[in-house]
């Protein structure tokens, strides 16, 4: 019955490839980007400051550190995202725009990644290394930014793209809070034209097509910076 | 005093007499009084009495786990001491008995200090993202505050002395072990050290590779340079060292001229040392 049915589908790809389409196709791309963008960075910025306090052992700031990586590598990307876009509004008072609230969860939701990501990569390097600092006279500031991120952040690289990869399939999540992303934009499409076996099997071929080539940059990098 | 004189034959390179009596006004170059050093329940130095002067050359020799290298990082201060004092060119820069404020004083007010120590690794720990231009430049940069081109010129200048000119643009993981070893002594000569510590330099190396890094050790105390070796080769130790320490349980268990000590042993573990050193 089912092999019945699904070969008595008639295909219709003029649903996925038409104007209409490809122009809102375009503005989800746009969004998606965006939202990967932007949390990438403040994500990143935000995974170093982390690392940073963890790696300090300064007794508030790393069990800080420590709760928050902690609470968002255990707890669902989406269940974060409503929690900022619905329950900070009730509670705080805060409201923000959908994208402005998909970033912020997307980015503290890297940041977790990020930090221990960093931490790792920095952990990496030899007690060595900050010995002959040491022993030159290097003040631990130099020795951080000259000696240990330079590496840290070699070290870090190739997981880094995978982070990258992580936040842009995760930013079809903001269509629940209808940012008009990539996927938001072809589940209206799909309620539109009652073809969603078309543009959701486009869809997919839309991410692995942005996500592979980084997939193999990751893979590229690791190659790249191996430690020697 | 220039750089040139770390490296190099003739009289003009000694270090000149004034420089030392500026530096350490005369004092022994490194002291340790009753140091007692422990990680945990283990005894790592167990009242060591020590006092190096300055151009001296003093290998240190005993079994694994004597305590050797601990001493040397405790005059690099990458370890605290528990009790007693080290004192560098008269000046105290450890202090076991000292409350933590005080201990904040030494630190600063010895921070200059710091300058006249250079160590040199077993792994070499060099800076892997950076060439061996950069290594050397680095210090210079950030320690010296010299301008980049000067910096450069010197690193340059360093490394070729060294016998490396041809390796400058190159990174750590393209040297052989004994090129790296070399880049580590010329990045802690550039910083005009007083005293040197060499902590089992050669163990990491290819037998091979071993007496390139010794001739660079051997120059270095022929043109005046205060050096405390950790090693195992008993042929550098009989060539070059003043005097011999044997070192055993934390413990200095005997000393004396190479001669005397590597060839007429007094003490039974020195003995059993040697032995086994010979026959390895």
């Amino acid at each position: 019955m089912t092999i019945l049915a699904s070969a008595a589908y008639h295909w219709d790809w003029g649903a996925v490839f038409n104007h209409n389409v490809e122009k809102l196709g375009l503005i989800g791309l746009k969004y998606s980007l965006l939202v990967c963008a932007l949390s990438f960075v403040f994500g990143s910025a935000l995974g170093l400051l982390v690392a940073g306090l963890r790696l300090s052992h300064k007794p508030p700031f790393a069990q800080i550190a420590y709760i928050y990586t902690d609470f968002f590598r255990t707890t669902p990307v989406l269940v974060q995202l409503i929690w900022v876009f619905y329950v900070l509004p009730v509670l705080f008072g805060w409201t923000f725009s959908p994208v402005t609230s998909g970033v912020i969860a997307l980015s503290m939701n890297a940041g977790a990644f990020f930090a221990e990501v960093f931490r790792g990569g920095i952990e990496a390097i030899p007690q060595g290394q900050w010995d002959a600092s040491k022993v030159l006279g290097y003040r631990r500031r130099s020795t951080i930014t000259w000696v240990i991120l330079p590496q840290g952040m070699r070290n870090a690289l190739p997981a880094t793209a995978n982070i990258f990869i992580s936040l842009l399939k995760d930013s079809s999540l903001l269509s629940v809070i209808a940012v008009p992303e990539l996927t938001y934009q072809v589940q209206t499409q799909a309620a539109v034209t009652f073809r969603p076996l078309e543009l959701y099997t486009a869809l997919a071929v839309a991410y692995f097509v942005l996500t592979y080539p980084l997939s193999l940059t990751s893979s590229w990098l690791e190659r790249r910076f191996r430690i020697r | 005093m220039t750089f040139e004189s770390h490296l190099g034959d003739s009289d003009a390179t000694r270090i000149d007499e004034v420089e030392r009596a500026r530096v350490f006004g005369g004092a022994k170059a490194i002291e340790f009084v009753d140091v007692h050093k422990a990680f945990g329940k283990k005894i790592v130095l167990d009242g060591v009495d020590l006092a190096v002067s300055e151009g001296e050359v003093l290998v240190l020799i005993g079994p694994s786990g004597s305590g050797k290298s601990t001493l040397l990082r405790c005059i690099a201060r990458l370890l605290p001491i528990d009790s007693g004092e080290i004192r560098i060119g008269g000046q105290v820069i450890q202090d076991g008995a000292a409350g933590w404020r005080r201990r904040r004083d030494i630190t600063r007010s010895s921070g200059m200090l710091r300058k006249e120590v250079g160590m040199v690794f077993q792994n070499f720990n060099l800076f892997p993202h950076k060439t061996a231009c950069e290594n050397v430049a680095m210090g210079l940069r950030l320690v010296r505050q010299l301008p980049k081109d000067e910096a450069y010129k010197n690193a340059v200048e360093g490394l070729t002395r060294i016998g490396l000119g041809e390796h400058l643009d190159q990174y750590p993981g393209q040297l052989s072990g004994g090129q790296q070893q070399r880049v580590a002594i010329a990045r802690a000569l550039a910083l005009r050290p007083h005293v040197m510590l060499f902590d089992e330099v050669t163990s990491a190396l290819d037998p091979e590779l071993v007496g390139e890094v010794l001739n660079v050790m051997r120059e270095l105390a022929q043109s005046g340079m205060t050096m405390l070796v950790v090693t195992h080769e008993m042929g550098f130790a009989r060539d070059v060292a003043d005097r011999v320490i044997m070192m055993d349980g934390g413990m200095i268990v005997e000393e004396g001229s190479p001669t005397s000590l590597l060839t007429h042993p007094v003490h039974a573990r020195t003995q059993q040392f040697l032995q086994r050193v010979v026959d390895r």
